[in-house]
C-alpha cells in the first residue's frame, strides 16, 4: 500500500513538488531540539487543538511566529518506544491560499520559510479533519498533501459521528489515500494510541498522501510559469507555491517570486492563466473543481450515512438564531459575561490591591531609615507588580469565557446576530465581546480581539476597544460629577435639579468613548487601513459542549503570556514614571514648604511666626504627640508632599506643557493631574490629593478634595472648576489613552507603531474633546 | 449530503440568475461556473461549493443582514453586500 502511494505521490512528475529546493529536508542546525518535528494542520472547529491538548497537555510552549502575531503552540509528545517528538499546533484554517496571515504561516512551515527562525520544515504532518465534514474537510488535505511532507490523516470527532449514524470505511480511505488514516476522538481519548503508532510509522516510512491529478490546462499553466522565471526563482519556489500563484490572486505567497520584475511576472501569470482559459476552464474556479472531484472520487463508496435526523444543532439554531429568543438569550449571556468581569473580578482585584498595599506598608516599615529606597521599593516596585498582576483576574475571567463561547460553537452564533451593528464601520460581530469586556477593562479586550480572524478588522477592535469606558475611568467620573454637583448647588437656576444632573453626565460619559470609536474606525477602514478586509465568511459549527480541559488550558496560556511578555514591561515602565514622580526632591523645596507654612498658618492663627515655628518643632520631635499635633505635623507633610510633586520631573513638565491645556481650560494642577494619570487614569484622584496638598491618600468621596477644588481659582480670581472645564475633564479622560499597561498591550497584540499611533490619537482627541468642551461650553 | 448528490447539475433546471444576496429564507440555489476573480467566492469555492452544489439560504439575522447559508452539511455566515456578488441560479 504504502509502496503505491509513494509512486502516485508525485503525479506532476516534478521533482520540486517534493522537495523544496530552498531548504533541504535535513536542517539539523534549525531544529533548537533536535527532535523529529510533527505539525498538526487542519479546519477550524475540527477539534485540532483539543487533539494537541490531550497529547501534549501542560508541556506546551506558547509563542510567536516570527513578523506575526499568531500564535505558535508546540509541545514535547512521547511515542510508544520512547522516541519524542516535538508537535507543533498549526493555526486552523480551511485552505493554503495565503490571504490571511494564519494560512501565510502555514504555508511558510510547511515549506520550510521559516527553519531559519525556529520552526523545521515539519517531518510529518498529522493533518487533523473533522469526520462529520470529511468532504470539505480533505480540500486542505490535499493541499498540504502537495508540499510533499509525509502525512497521517487523523479523522477527528467519531464519537459524534457515531451518534449521528455516520460510518466511515478507513481501511478502503487509507488504500485509496496511501497514507495512515485513523479514527480518533480526542475528546474522549479515542483512539490516540492509534494514532501515536501511526506518526512513528510514518516518520520511519515516509508515507506520501496521493495528490490530485491536475488537468492538462493545469499543468501547462505551470509549465508556462515555471519555465518564464529565471534559474534562480525557480529553484526556489516549489510546483505547490507556484500553484498556490497562479490559482490565488491575492496569495501573499507571490511575494516569493522577488527577484523578479513585477510587471514581467503579472505578464507571465496573465499567460500562464491563459492556459487555463485555453483548456476552456475558468482559472478562478479550476482548482475548488478538479480539488472536490477527486475528493469525491476518493470518498466514494467510503461514507455511510444513517438515517438524517433533526440535530441538536438545527433546534438550537432555531432558538438562538430566532429573532426575538435569540436576541434576548444573546444578551442575558452576555449581560452575564460582563457582570462576571466588572463585579465579580473586583473581589479578586481588591484581595491583589490589599495584598500588596500591606506588603507595602511592612515593608515599607522595615525601610524607614532611608526615605528614597523605600519609596522605590513601595511605591516602585511593589506597587508595580500590583499593577501588572491586579489585571490578571478580568484577563483570566474573560478568556474563560472566551474559551466556552468558541469552543461550544456560539461565537459565531454571536457575531451572526451582532454583525450588522459593527460591519459598516470596518469592524464585525466578533468586535462585540472584546468592546463590551473593554467597558470592564481595556486590556482583557484588546487580548480577546484575537478571536477576530482578519488582520485589518482585529486591528480596527483593538484600536476601537480603549475608548470604551473602563473601570478605571469610573474614579475620575465620581470625583468630576461630585464637583459638578456642587458647582451647579450654587447656582439658583440647577440648584433643585443639581444631583440629577450630575448623574445623567456620569451615564453619559460612558456613551462619549463609543460615539468617538465608532467614527474613528469607520475612518480607519476608509481611508488608513488600505488592504482590503477579507470576507467575513464564517463557518457556524455544530453546538458542542465545551471541554474544561481546553477552556482551562487557554486561561492559563493567557495569563501567564500577559504576565510574562506584557507584565515585565509594564513593571519596567512603571519603574520610570516612578523616579520621574520622585526626583529631585530636593532638601531646599521642603524647606520652603515649610517656611510658606509656618507663614501663612501663623498668619491665620494670629501669632507671631517664631512662636509657631517652636510649636511646630515640639510637635515634630513629641514621643507621644497628641492629636492636635499629630494633625500639624501631618499637614506640614501634606504641604511637603505638594512642592514635591510641583517640583518633580512630572511636575515641571506639567508646568511646561500648561500653555497645551490652557484652551481647555486646565490650571498646572490639572495638568500635572492629567499627566500625572498617564500610567493609570485612576492616578488623577491621588494626584490632585497631593497637589491639593491634602495628601495621596484621597479617594473620589473625599469630602476636602471637592471643598478644594471648588475654591480654586485662576490667577485671576474665577473659578477653575466651572460646569464646562468639569465636563472638559470627563470626556478628556473618556477618550485619552492614559494607561501604560493599555498601550503595552496593543504593542504586544500589534506592533509599537499601532501602540503609538493609538496613543496619539486618543490623546489627540482627549484634547481636542476637553478644548471643544471648555470653548462652546463659555460661550454660554 | 453532497457526496451523494454528485449530479446536483441535473436537478435543476436553469431559470433565472439572481445574485446570493436576494434568494429568500428557505429558498434553494445552485452557484454558477463564476470567472471572478472574487474572495468571496474564491472562500466560498474553497468550503465545497463548487458549480452545480445546492445551497439553502438558512437563516437571516434579526437586522436582517448577514445570512446564514447551508450547503454540503455544512452552515457558513455571510455578509448580504459579499453574498451579491455571487450569482446564484433558483432551483425550481
Amino acid at each position: 500500500m504504502e509502496k503505491i502511494s509513494e509512486e502516485n505521490s508525485c503525479r506532476c512528475g516534478k521533482k520540486h513538488c517534493c522537495e523544496d529546493a530552498d531548504v533541504p529536508e535535513a536542517v539539523p542546525a534549525a531544529k533548537p531540539s533536535g527532535l523529529p518535528n510533527v505539525a498538526l494542520v487542519g479546519n477550524a472547529n475540527t477539534g485540532k487543538t483539543t487533539l494537541f491538548n490531550s497529547l501534549t497537555g501542560l508541556r506546551q510552549h506558547v509563542g510567536n511566529y516570527p513578523g506575526v502575531t499568531v500564535t505558535k503552540y508546540s509541545g514535547p509528545l512521547k511515542l510508544f518506544h520512547g522516541e519524542k517528538i516535538e508537535l507543533t499546533d498549526l493555526p486552523g484554517i480551511y485552505s493554503l491560499a495565503a490571504t490571511s496571515k494564519d494560512e501565510r504561516v502555514v504555508i511558510d512551515v510547511l515549506s520550510g520559510r521559516l527553519a531559519k527562525k525556529g520552526t523545521p520544515r515539519p517531518d510529518a504532518i498529522v493533518c487533523v479533519v473533522d469526520v462529520n465534514n470529511l468532504q470539505r474537510n480533505l480540500f486542505l488535505a490535499t493541499q498540504v498533501a502537495e508540499l510533499g511532507i509525509p502525512m497521517v490523516l487523523a479523522l477527528n470527532q467519531i464519537d459524534m459521528a457515531r451518534r449521528d449514524g455516520l460510518t466511515v470505511n478507513t481501511d478502503l480511505l487509507r488504500e485509496r489515500l496511501g497514507i495512515p488514516v485513523i479514527a480518533v476522538s480526542a475528546r474522549k481519548g479515542e483512539g490516540i494510541d492509534a494514532l501515536k503508532q501511526a506518526i512513528a510509522d510514518v516518520l520511519k516510512n515516509g508515507n506520501k498522501m496521493k495528490t490530485v491529478s491536475w488537468n492538462a490546462g493545469t499543468r501547462k499553466a505551470l509549465e508556462t510559469l515555471r519555465g518564464g522565471l529565471s534559474e534562480e526563482v525557480s529553484k526556489r519556489v516549489s510546483d505547490a507555491e507556484l500553484q498556490r500563484v497562479i490559482f490565488d490572486v491575492a496569495s501573499l505567497v507571490a511575494n516569493r517570486l522577488k527577484g523578479e520584475d513585477i510587471e514581467y511576472i503579472g505578464e507571465l501569470l496573465k499567460k500562464s492563466r491563459a492556459c487555463i482559459r485555453e483548456a476552456g476552464e475558468n482559472p478562478h474556479s479550476t482548482e475548488a473543481i478538479q480539488r472536490y472531484a477527486f475528493i469525491k472520487e476518493i470518498l466514494a463508496g467510503t461514507l455511510h450515512h444513517g438515517k438524517e435526523r433533526t440535530t441538536f444543532t438545527s433546534v438550537f439554531d432555531k432558538l438562538l438564531l430566532n429573532r426575538v429568543l435569540g436576541v434576548v438569550f444573546f444578551f442575558a449571556a452576555m449581560w452575564g459575561v460582563f457582570w462576571c468581569i466588572y463585579t465579580l473580578a473586583a473581589f479578586p482585584m481588591d484581595w491583589i490591591d490589599g495584598w500588596f498595599g500591606a506588603l507595602g506598608e511592612s515593608v515599607g516599615a522595615k525601610l524607614e531609615g532611608s526615605p528614597m529606597f523605600q519609596s522605590l521599593v513601595v511605591d516602585g516596585i511593589i506597587a508595580g507588580v500590583g499593577g501588572v498582576l491586579v489585571f490578571l483576574p478580568q484577563i483570566l475571567i474573560l478568556f474563560f469565557f472566551l474559551g466556552l463561547l468558541e469552543s461550544t460553537g456560539y461565537m459565531a452564533r454571536a457575531a451572526f446576530l451582532m454583525d450588522k451593528l459593527f460591519g459598516w464601520c470596518g469592524l464585525n460581530g466578533k468586535s462585540f465581546v472584546p468592546m463590551l469586556s473593554g467597558y470592564a477593562c481595556g486590556i482583557p479586550g484588546i487580548m480577546g480581539a484575537r478571536t477576530i480572524e482578519d488582520p485589518k478588522t482585529r486591528l480596527a477592535t483593538i484600536l476601537a476597544v480603549p475608548f470604551m469606558s473602563c473601570g478605571a475611568r469610573m474614579p475620575v467620573y465620581v470625583l468630576m460629577c461630585g464637583v459638578l454637583q456642587r458647582v451647579l448647588a450654587q447656582n439658583p437656576s440647577y440648584a433643585e435639579s443639581s444631583a440629577s444632573i450630575a448623574s445623567a453626565v456620569f451615564v453619559g460619559m460612558y456613551l462619549v468613548g463609543v460615539l468617538v470609536a465608532v467614527p474613528v474606525s469607520w475612518v480607519y477602514t476608509k481611508f488608513i487601513l488600505k488592504s482590503k478586509a477579507a470576507p467575513f465568511v464564517l463557518e457556524m459549527p455544530r453546538y458542542q459542549l465545551p471541554r474544561l480541559r481546553d477552556v482551562g488550558l487557554r486561561v492559563w496560556q493567557s495569563g501567564w503570556e500577559y504576565t510574562r511578555r506584557a507584565g515585565t514591561i509594564i513593571f519596567a515602565m512603571s519603574v520610570v514614571i516612578w523616579f520621574l514622580t520622585y526626583f529631585p526632591r530636593s532638601e531646599e523645596t521642603a524647606e520652603q514648604a515649610r517656611a510658606e507654612f509656618v507663614a501663612e498658618a501663623a498668619a491665620a492663627q494670629n501669632v507671631p511666626a517664631a512662636d509657631f515655628e517652636k510649636m511646630l518643632a515640639a510637635a515634630e520631635s513629641a514621643e507621644a504627640p497628641s492629636e492636635a499635633q499629630e494633625a500639624l505635623v501631618g499637614e506640614l507633610e501634606h504641604r511637603i508632599d505638594g512642592a514635591w510633586m510641583e517640583d518633580s520631573y512630572i511636575g515641571r513638565f506639567g508646568k511646561f506643557c500648561q500653555p497645551v491645556f490652557a484652551p481647555c481650560g486646565f490650571d498646572w494642577r490639572i495638568t500635572v493631574g492629567v499627566l500625572g494619570s498617564f500610567p493609570a487614569r485612576e492616578l488623577i484622584v491621588s494626584t490632585l490629593g497631593i497637589t491639593y496638598k491634602l495628601g495621596g491618600d484621597v479617594d473620589e468621596e473625599t469630602e476636602d478634595l471637592y471643598a478644594a477644588m471648588e475654591k480654586t481659582t485662576h490667577a485671576d480670581g474665577s473659578p477653575v472648576f466651572t460646569i464646562p472645564v468639569i465636563i472638559g475633564i470627563m470626556v478628556f479622560f473618556a477618550l485619552c489613552g492614559q494607561c501604560l499597561a493599555e498601550i503595552v498591550v496593543i504593542a504586544r497584540e500589534s506592533s509599537w507603531k499601532w501602540a503609538g499611533i493609538a496613543w496619539a490619537q486618543m490623546t489627540f482627541l482627549a484634547w481636542l474633546g476637553a478644548v471643544l468642551c471648555c470653548q462652546i461650553g463659555s460661550l454660554f | 449530503m453532497c457526496v451523494l448528490n454528485l449530479n446536483c447539475e441535473e436537478i435543476g433546471f436553469s431559470q433565472h440568475m439572481i445574485p446570493l444576496s436576494e434568494a429568500k429564507i428557505g429558498q434553494r440555489v445552485q452557484v454558477q461556473n463564476l470567472d471572478a476573480d472574487d474572495p468571496v467566492y474564491q472562500r466560498l469555492l474553497a468550503f465545497g461549493l463548487t458549480p452545480g452544489v445546492e445551497v439553502r439560504i438558512a437563516h437571516v439575522a434579526p437586522l436582517g443582514d448577514p445570512i446564514a447559508i447551508s450547503f454540503c452539511s455544512q452552515k457558513v455566515m455571510i455578509r448580504r453586500a459579499d453574498a451579491a456578488r455571487v450569482m446564484v441560479e433558483e432551483i425550481n
